[in-house]
């Protein structure tokens, strides 16, 4: 008889067969005495393993030892000031700052390493910028030079915009303080650890007028 | 929902806002059914009982984190699983199954005797199983839990329980078969 079929028979017992596999093991059981040797064994180490059980749960567990039990687990809550753990005891909580520590050295060291590439040429300046630089220019120039789209903008507005924009010494200047990820990164990590920061002190204020109020019997 | 579960929910509400006596209520609630299967894992009435201090104690600690849409003694139960297995470690296991020094009954001290012969080679089958078999066969036979509550409370899967359950019977007819045939 395979372990399979004996999983079936286990969970008859148990009560928790599929049931409509109920029918199909009962019409087994009726012609296979293995597996009927089988369900009797498990009935019987059952009853084996509970022929004490109310006896022993008496005896052993209730007679005059819940108040003790109930005593020794308060006495230990209250002398070891135990306190409740909250989600910023846990270790995610905690791991916060490490976690925002690895992705700004991964990001600063992931920049340096590319403007390394950028500077020794291995990868071409144009094609990491030319992408962004010529779907800009193309806006501006569309946006600049339809006065018909915008009657209010001045005739020659767009075209000094281009000249300043087609300069490349601007134009590098500009994608390097507005898309440099180092410095987005910098920003956005200082933004997010003075907020954990903050939460944490919040919570410990709290923690610590909880525990005061508590000790002057609150 | 059945009074004990409203009752239960009730104090678990005000044992998170840090109510020390709802949760002295809880521990009497549940501090049987704790204990029996922390001592049924065990076969230690002392080890059985620090691990179910043990098990209260971490029930205090993060109770802020129980979500009330499971049940409450489920969350217990593997709170009581993780104390049990920890302190099994810290003693590598090496605990011995006491004779769970039992009153003297009305029944002879033969019978006596007896009792507390099978009680312990039963034990003794139980504590030579895997601790995951152990929980397992002990949540199903002695706390009557179903294989998906069984399988909520360790957190594996349905399949895990129904094949550790059968190794860990197979296991106790082969341990016990002499008993299972006097009995």
């Amino acid at each position: 008889m395979k372990a399979h079929v004996k999983e079936l028979l286990q969970a008859l017992y148990d009560g928790e067969l599929d049931e409509s596999l109920v029918p199909v093991v009962e019409k087994h059981l009726s012609t296979c005495e293995a597996c009927q040797a089988e369900l009797q064994e498990i009935g019987q180490l059952s009853s084996l393993m509970h022929a004490d059980d109310a006896w022993l749960m008496d005896t052993l567990v209730v007679t005059q030892r819940e108040d003790a039990f109930v005593n020794e687990v308060m006495h230990q809550i209250h002398s070891g000031g135990i306190e409740q753990r909250s989600f910023f005891d846990s270790l995610l909580w905690k791991s916060i700052p490490a976690g925002l520590l690895g992705v700004w050295l991964f990001i600063q060291v992931g920049w340096l390493v590319l403007q390394g590439l950028l500077t020794m040429n291995v990868i071409p300046l144009t094609s990491v910028k030319n992408g962004w630089l010529n779907s800009t220019l193309d806006t501006l120039r569309r946006f600049s030079t339809s006065a018909d789209a915008n009657p209010v903008a001045p005739q020659n507005w767009g075209g000094n915009l281009q000249e300043m924009l087609v300069d490349r010494l601007h134009i590098d200047f500009l994608f390097d303080m507005l898309v440099n990820p180092a410095l987005i990164t910098t920003l956005i990590v200082a933004v997010m650890f003075t907020s954990w920061f903050a939460l944490w002190w919040l919570h410990q204020e709290k923690r610590y007028k909880k525990s005061q109020f508590q000790k002057n019997g609150g | 929902m059945s009074e004990q579960a409203i009752e239960c929910r009730a104090l678990v509400e005000r044992a998170q806002q840090g109510d020390t006596l709802a949760f002295s209520g809880l521990v009497r609630l549940y501090h049987q059914r704790i204990l029996y299967y922390t001592l049924r894992i065990c076969g230690n009435t002392q080890v059985a009982e620090d691990a179910a201090q043990e098990t209260f104690i971490q029930a205090w600690k993060h109770i802020g984190q129980y979500e009330l849409l499971a049940p409450f003694e489920h969350w217990l139960f593997r709170i009581a699983h993780n104390s049990t297995i920890s302190l099994l470690r810290k003693q590598r296991e090496e605990v011995d199954i006491d004779d769970m020094i039992l009153p003297e009954s009305s029944s002879t001290p033969e019978e006596h005797v007896e009792r507390q012969d099978r009680i312990k080679s039963v034990q003794t089958a139980i504590n030579q199983l895997p601790v995951m078999s152990r929980s397992i066969i002990v949540m199903r036979e002695y706390q009557d839990m179903s294989y998906r509550e069984i399988a909520e409370t360790l957190d594996i899967p349905m399949g895990t329980v129904m094949s550790r359950l059968y190794a860990a019977r197979k296991a106790l007819k082969k341990a016990l078969h002499p008993a299972m045939e006097v009995l």
